[in-house]
């Protein structure tokens, strides 16, 4: 699978320029800066943030770091029951106390200290912040109160509709009340009358009983004895049957005029009748509309344009953060905003997606900010820095990477010939021509080496490095390229990727990709150690370079003494013959790392 | 009741509303944050993405302005992947629970996206492991009111919605969608503020002044409002604070005596609307118009009064709400106009802007007063007849309410999936099969095809089922009885 860079997320690595040129790819092709990844040790692969399930482990308020029980959490809607928001600028606030001189009373109030706005001068009425008011005045506000009511309405109908299980009597039963309705007009259904209740007749709401064609037209079809029938009779009887019809043909026949006069009822009925305020005044003018009318009308979102213009700063309305700082009742007008209650916190522990292994988990007293687990990626992988980088040719640069080693044993590391996936990541324009095919080691922050196989292994892996000295080089003329837990390494890289690696792979993550070395034969690699005094400038072709390091390491060496013979074959071979079917690779842990230097940030681009 | 109350979201263009089911308001109303990706605009109106690109001439030059939006549609994997933190930080930053095992109730726009909804529905099944989804058409909003018949006008970030609903059956032939919202206002207050930069627009906060080096203003402008990545959220807080709805009166048709003498007067009304200071930053403030106070909303009514072609298909396109409301209701039979005009149900954030109510029955009115038109033929007998519908909640959350408390009725709700039948689904295909949605029923072109849609279900789909029986006609808000007796 291609990798793929991804942009840090976090602030703390998101602005600094240099914070994007090394990105280690997580095991799902995503690429991160190092402090974004976990490492799992079950399955030794690096974790991002879409490869962790993330569970609570428990509530606090960042202002008091009290720990709250989810419980007690829910209960107050996640939030803390002592600490308070400011209204206007989200500060904490402050209990505060003013004593009256005269009488001695002692008032309480909030105060912010940020914004210095006080619960007593704020609002037209002092804000009482102790937790039974505030209960009441949630409650009785007018929205509540009419939440409730149709909560409860909802509820009724769900029981009554669950009640009826059976979708044909369902079914009549619908019907037969919709007849009724049309039929029988003094039997105002039960339901209609709870409904009637709980919508206060309003006059701003003119219409709310007028709103269809009126008067309709009188059916003469309809029995008329059907309207005088009482609400206890059964429903089914009050439908048009063909009897009922029947019976009211044959003792009032119906006649071409009635038809008509029904059709032209039907036709006036649809004519509109201008409307004035107060319907009570109907007007026989047929003028229709004008524009007084307009005038009159009233709307609750009315303005005032004097009042508009007495304000001279946008700062005294209040902005879309304060007001959905209090959802329910965003107010215009600062006065009106409240303090609310601090939102809690949650502290979370991570796990491994693959294996469900924990991860991170965080100390539950949120005054202790250490971690009873903490499987960061940085503190388990080996870090690389670029130390230098520089062209030694057109289209040709050697870099010099410096591996860290957090562990505090010795690591071992290779970096392979061929993996499963890809060499190269998706948008890279460079790939690495000559690396170090053997294993090499980097010891740990404890320079102790604690058993003798570990010894000898190491011995031998020193040999190799005497053979092969031009990578095991620091750039500068110093030979010390191992330095405590650090090693750096030299290698050399070419601009522009080999299309076999791009077009082999299909994305198809069982293949197994082979690096392609084409060292360009003019080059003596034995001298790339130019410590010229003014080296040579060359042009970059692309303004970033882009290339992918695949590495491997582990804990314990993959370089058994039986194998020796082996590894001391020449570089070419030991590529073909491959180091994956002989080790043990699930000890192993791979890592591609992402390199994305831009071109001035070698040290001999000419621009 | 269950012991864990269920989720309820609502994802708008702009924002999104979360909180748990019976409270009475969202516990939070956040930005719609699915970074990298921008796709407001098609999340909220699957609008087709040709329109992206405006082209802008001023001074005989052309400025191609893209509007953040990418031109592609974005990729399932990478709608995945923004949904997945969104989700991430809704559950884990804002409702602090765990995902499995509370329902989740969406109350989602009728023409959302089927990508994304597949996207979201995967994620949330698949990485969160919800035990149930919801889906809830906007035909809920209509329940906290306790009404059945409504014109429900949504006018959101990107785009304005009309729906009529009648006895809670939703119109689905008459529903009309235009492209204007605040997203509009804020493009429009760009404009003016790039293009007039007079001398005095910023003033020192200190000595009160204002600057007159036109270099430091176009300087100061730019990096505010051009530059600045958060400029959106600055020209919001703009509009919100300093812009209202005036309302204009319409001179050009009648000459009236009293008509003019009131012109006269809400003219000079206007002329004295001040200016305002809006403090952009420790030292600077922008001085508002009073005209572009007043004047910004000017522009989700855009109305050419010349009967010019050109101007008029111009017109066409960048719409006018009055217009869309109004062919709404010429879409609808001729008995249900008057209901849905006295029920008109504002939604969404752009209509909670001061004055919108009125300026919005004028405008009505001005279109029916057009001679000629089509709306004064057939629609005239609606003068007078706009009339909203009160309720003690605010606009902009009123639709996650109607989830909230549909969520206390969820067994009678039809559109919902559960973890179990969408992972026992043998393939993607089947399990995107599963999600239940309106729009199959735009393309139903024959009978069979609708009993294929509703078979097994007696319910007509377009209903809005869950509560049928509390907004079955029977109880309708708009008895019939008190007229029959006359």
């Amino acid at each position: 699978m291609y990798s793929k860079r991804i942009e840090n997320s976090f602030q703390f690595n998101k602005d600094q320029i240099n914070n994007n040129i090394i990105k280690y790819s997580c095991n799902c092709g995503k690429s991160y800066h190092v402090s974004e990844l976990y490492y799992c040790s079950g399955c030794l692969k690096t974790n991002c943030k879409f490869c962790i399930t993330e569970e609570i482990d428990c509530f606090y308020c960042p202002n008091c770091l009290e720990n709250v029980s989810s419980v007690e959490a829910s209960l107050n809607g996640n939030r803390c029951k002592k600490c308070f928001d400011c209204p206007i600028c989200f500060n904490i606030l402050t209990y505060s106390a003013s004593t009256n001189v005269s009488t001695g009373n002692e008032t309480f109030f909030l105060n912010c200290a940020f914004c210095k706005w006080n619960s007593i001068n704020s609002g037209e009425k002092e804000f009482r912040f102790d937790s039974h008011s505030i209960k009441n005045s949630k409650e009785s506000t007018e929205s509540q109160l009419q939440f409730n009511k149709v909560l409860e309405v909802v509820n009724k109908e769900s029981i009554e509709l669950t009640s009826l299980k059976d979708k044909k009597t369902l079914t009549r039963i619908k019907i037969a009340q919709a007849m009724k309705q049309f039929l029988g007009q003094q039997s105002k259904h039960q339901k209609y009358n709870q409904r009637k209740n709980f919508l206060k007749p309003d006059e701003n709401q003119r219409w709310i009983q007028s709103s269809t064609p009126q008067p309709l037209p009188d059916n003469q079809l309809i029995p008329k004895s059907l309207s005088t029938t009482t609400t206890q009779s059964s429903a089914s009887s009050l439908l048009l049957t063909n009897q009922m019809i029947k019976k009211s043909i044959q003792s009032q026949p119906i006649t071409t005029q009635d038809i008509d006069d029904m059709q032209q009822k039907r036709i006036d009925s649809r004519v509109f009748k201008k409307v004035v305020n107060g319907d009570n005044n109907s007007s026989s003018d047929d003028n229709g509309y004008d524009d007084h009318d307009d005038h009159c009308e009233q709307y609750d979102d009315d303005i005032d344009l004097e009042e508009i213009n007495e304000i001279k700063d946008s700062d005294e309305i209040s902005n879309l953060m304060q007001r959905y700082h209090q959802v329910s009742n965003q107010c215009k007008e600062l006065k009106g905003l409240i303090p609310q209650h601090r939102q809690l916190l949650t502290r979370r522990s991570k796990r491994c997606k693959r294996c469900d292994r924990l991860l991170v988990k965080p100390d539950i007293n949120p005054g202790k900010i250490d971690f009873k687990r903490s499987h960061f990626a940085y503190t388990y992988i080996p870090r690389v820095t670029i130390s230098k980088i520089q062209w030694i040719d057109q289209d040709l640069f050697q870099v010099f990477l410096t591996f860290t080693n957090p562990l505090h044993s010795y690591i071992f590391m290779s970096f392979p010939m061929e993996i499963k996936g890809s060499m190269v990541s998706l948008d890279d324009n460079s790939q690495l021509v000559d690396l170090y095919t053997n294993e090499t080691f980097i010891s740990g922050l404890l320079d102790e080496i604690d058993d003798n196989e570990k010894e000898v292994i190491i011995d031998q892996l020193k040999t190799l490095e005497e053979q092969n000295k031009r990578y095991f080089t620091n750039g500068g003329s110093g030979v010390n390229y191992r330095n405590g837990n650090k090693l750096t390494l030299g290698f050399i890289g070419k601009v522009g990727v080999e299309d076999a690696l791009f077009s082999n792979n299909n994305n198809n993550t069982d293949e197994v990709t082979h690096l392609i070395i084409h060292l360009p034969d003019q080059l003596s690699l034995n001298n790339i150690n130019d410590n010229d005094v003014d080296p040579p400038k060359f042009k970059s072709k692309f303004t970033s370079i882009k290339f992918t390091v695949v590495v491997e390491f582990s804990l314990k060496s993959t370089t058994t003494t039986n194998n020796t013979s082996g590894t001391n074959t020449s570089s070419s071979e030991l590529g073909s013959s491959g180091t994956i079917s002989e080790s043990n690779s699930s000890q192993k842990t791979l890592l591609k790392i992402l390199f994305d230097v831009p071109s001035d940030k070698f040290s001999n681009t000419e621009l | 009741m269950d012991s864990k109350s269920s989720i309820v979201l609502e994802i708008g263009g702009r924002y999104t509303k979360c909180g748990y089911s019976p409270e009475s308001s969202p516990r939070f109303i956040i930005p719609t944050d699915l970074l990298p990706l921008n796709i407001s605009s098609y999340l909220s109106g699957g609008a087709s993405f040709d329109n992206f690109k405006k082209e802008i001439t001023s001074n005989n030059e052309t400025i191609i302005t893209t509007n953040q939006i990418p031109t592609q549609l974005p990729t399932q994997s990478q709608l995945k992947e923004s949904l997945f933190i969104f989700f991430k930080t809704i559950f884990l930053n804002y409702l602090l629970c765990k995902s499995d095992e509370r329902k989740i109730i969406i109350v989602e726009n009728i023409f959302l996206p089927r990508l994304f909804r597949e996207c979201m529905v995967s994620v949330l099944f698949e990485q969160y492991k919800v035990p149930l989804i919801v889906f809830i058409n906007p035909t809920a909003s209509l329940i906290p009111t306790l009404r059945t018949t409504a014109l429900l006008i949504d006018s959101g970030f990107s785009e304005t919605r009309v729906l009529p609903i009648y006895e809670g059956i939703g119109i689905l032939k008459a529903y009309k969608s235009v492209s204007l919202g605040s997203e509009t206002l804020i493009n429009q207050l760009k404009q003016y503020l790039q293009s007039t930069i007079i001398n005095g627009i910023i003033i020192n906060n200190e000595t009160n002044q204002s600057i007159t080096d036109s270099t430091i203003c176009n300087q100061l402008l730019n990096d505010i409002i051009i530059m600045n990545n958060n400029s959106t959220q600055l020209l919001e807080d703009i509009i919100t604070r300093c812009c209202f709805c005036s309302f204009k009166n319409n001179n050009n048709n009648n000459n009236n005596n009293n008509n003019n003498n009131n012109n006269n007067n809400n003219n000079n009304n206007e002329i004295q609307i001040n200016n305002i200071n809006y403090r952009i930053s420790k030292e600077y403030s922008i001085v508002i118009d009073g005209k572009i106070r007043k004047g910004l909303i000017d522009i989700l009514y855009n109305d050419v009064n010349n009967n010019n072609k050109e101007e008029e298909e111009e017109e066409e396109e960048t719409g006018n709400i009055a217009k869309t409301i109004l062919n709404t209701l010429l879409k609808c039979e001729y008995d249900q106009r008057k209901p849905l005009s006295h029920n008109i149900l504002l939604l969404g954030g752009t209509t909670m802007l001061t004055g919108f109510k009125k300026r919005l029955v004028l405008e009505l009115h001005k279109q029916l007063n057009k001679d000629n038109s089509i709306y004064k033929k057939e629609l005239y007998g609606l003068i007078g007849h706009f009339q909203f519908i009160n309720h003690p909640f605010e606009n902009n959350y009123l639709s996650w309410l109607g989830g909230s408390i549909l969520a206390t009725a969820l067994e009678h709700v039809h559109s919902k999936i559960t973890l179990e039948s969408y992972l026992n689904a043998p393939s993607q295909f089947k399990r995107s099969q599963l999600i239940p949605e309106w729009e199959k029923l735009t393309n139903i072109n024959n009978y069979t095809q609708i009993a294929q849609a509703t078979m097994g279900t007696t319910t007509n789909p377009l209903q809005f089922n869950s509560t049928s029986s509390l907004f079955s006609p029977f109880t309708s808000s708009s008895d019939l009885s008190n007229y029959l007796n006359k």
